[in-house]
């Protein structure tokens, strides 16, 4: 019984939530997105990422602002081939080298949209936190980093609807940036995302 | 109009689709040799220069899960053999257990074929890990019970590297047993030089001969310090 009424207040929340966003209208963005390695995270990996995704809600509080929330995942990789390299004093460890790094951002979202016409550019902030996960594999060795770091990701964008439809194309631009932890270094990268928008 | 949204939708979706696919760690199937790793490490205080002469069993001893299993390990041959010409090129004479003077080192390899390998794999300790376990087919002169094998601190670095995957190591290591200290009340003897290289225990016997062969060059390649030379 009692977990019906967790699961009866959590769809309740929900359709509350989803209707809430229906009257003011919302944006959902699906996008696909490349990740460019910036500052010390470049030194770690400098190749480009060409696997990421992400979703976004947004909901219109205003005429032009959006609140929302987005989710996403990001994979960098490097090979470096077979090296040698230092370990401890007089320690060398030869094998073969690759890196991997693999973001999750879970983030609430803050959203302008300018609206001179039929295009929607925007500028916002997102805030919320980073899963990041690094490798640096030897061989099948590896040694692994982990943690929740928070984050911040401005970002600049555009909406172009199709024709007077409700349907467009988002492309923008967002800087990544997560803090460093106790044991996990901070982290950066340009993130260039396009992908589909369904405004309702 | 719309068939124009379809073709994008699908241009998007595609990236996306390989993306998931391709999991957290894409390009990740190695080839078997790929997941080799050969790791060396020598005492900063050994004078390598003054080494000439070195005992080594025949036996590669196995380290395995079953002790009462003391079978030779596939490679055992080919083991003995490539260590035995890089010590030579190195200026290193192999003396045998009939020789008239102790050895001023000695060198043993172990294969280790223990399944439960887990964090901490390479940091150097291996519990009930000694010369003790090299006793000499003929004399008593090289049969030093109780005497473990001892890795200065920072030796490895400590490096945790560490994986979910059980391989083969083969460790070869240099040490003098005369030459021992007393550390945290155990009596060790310092090992000189060891080099170590994993995935040599596979199914496959041929091919684990020629990655051993490359593997115990490159140890001896890694390592120009102990160059007698």
């Amino acid at each position: 019984m009692k977990k019906n009424k967790f699961l009866l207040t959590g769809i309740f929340i929900t359709l509350f939530g989803l209707s809430s966003f229906g009257q003011g209208g919302g944006i959902w963005n699906f996008d696909w997105d490349m990740g460019f390695a910036l500052g010390s995270t470049k030194d770690f990996i400098d190749q480009p990422s060409f696997r990421g995704f992400s979703i976004e809600g947004r909901g219109f509080v205003t005429d032009n602002m959006t609140i929302g929330g987005q989710a996403g995942w990001q994979t960098f990789y490097q090979s470096f081939g077979w090296v040698t390299e230092e370990l401890g004093e007089t320690g060398k460890i030869y094998g073969y080298k690759r890196r991997y790094l693999n973001f999750i951002p879970i983030m609430a979202s803050w959203d302008y949209y300018f609206m001179p016409g039929n295009i929607m550019p925007y500028v916002g902030l997102g805030l919320g936190t980073y899963y990041i996960e690094s490798r640096n594999f030897m061989g099948i060795y590896y040694l692994e980093g982990r943690d929740w770091h928070f984050g911040l990701a401005p970002e600049v964008g555009v909406a172009i609807p199709f024709g007077s439809g409700t349907t467009g194309v988002n492309i923008n631009f967002k800087y990544n940036w997560a803090a460093a932890t106790k044991d996990n270094p901070s982290y950066s990268w340009l993130g260039i995302n396009i992908g589909l928008s369904y405004i309702f | 109009m719309k068939k124009w949204l379809l073709n994008l939708s699908l241009v998007l979706v595609f990236p996306l689709g390989i993306a998931l696919l391709d999991g957290c760690y894409p390009n990740d199937s190695l080839s078997v040799s790929e997941t080799d790793i050969v790791m060396t490490a020598h005492l900063k205080t050994a004078r390598f220069d003054t080494l000439k002469t070195y005992f080594m069993s025949d036996t590669v001893y196995p380290v395995r899960d079953d002790t009462s299993d003391h079978s030779l390990i596939a490679n055992n041959e080919i083991i003995i053999q490539t260590i035995a010409e890089n010590m030579a090129a190195y200026g290193y004479e192999r003396v045998f257990a009939d020789n008239e003077e102790a050895p001023d080192v000695r060198v043993s390899a172990a294969a280790i074929a223990v399944t439960t390998v887990s964090v901490g794999w390479w940091y150097p300790y291996y519990p009930g890990w000694g010369w003790g376990w090299y006793k000499s087919s003929r004399g008593t002169d090289y049969w030093y019970p109780g005497y473990p094998g001892y890795y200065p601190p920072g030796y490895w670095g400590g490096v945790p590297y560490y994986s979910s995957y059980t391989t083969g190591t083969l460790l070869i290591e240099m040490a003098n047993p005369l030459d021992y200290e007393v550390v945290d009340g155990d009596t060790v003897t310092p090992i000189y030089w060891a080099g170590s290289l994993n995935g040599v225990l596979s199914n496959s016997s041929s091919t684990d001969a020629s990655r051993i062969t490359k593997g115990i060059n490159k140890a001896f390649e890694l390592s120009p310090e102990i160059n007698t030379k």
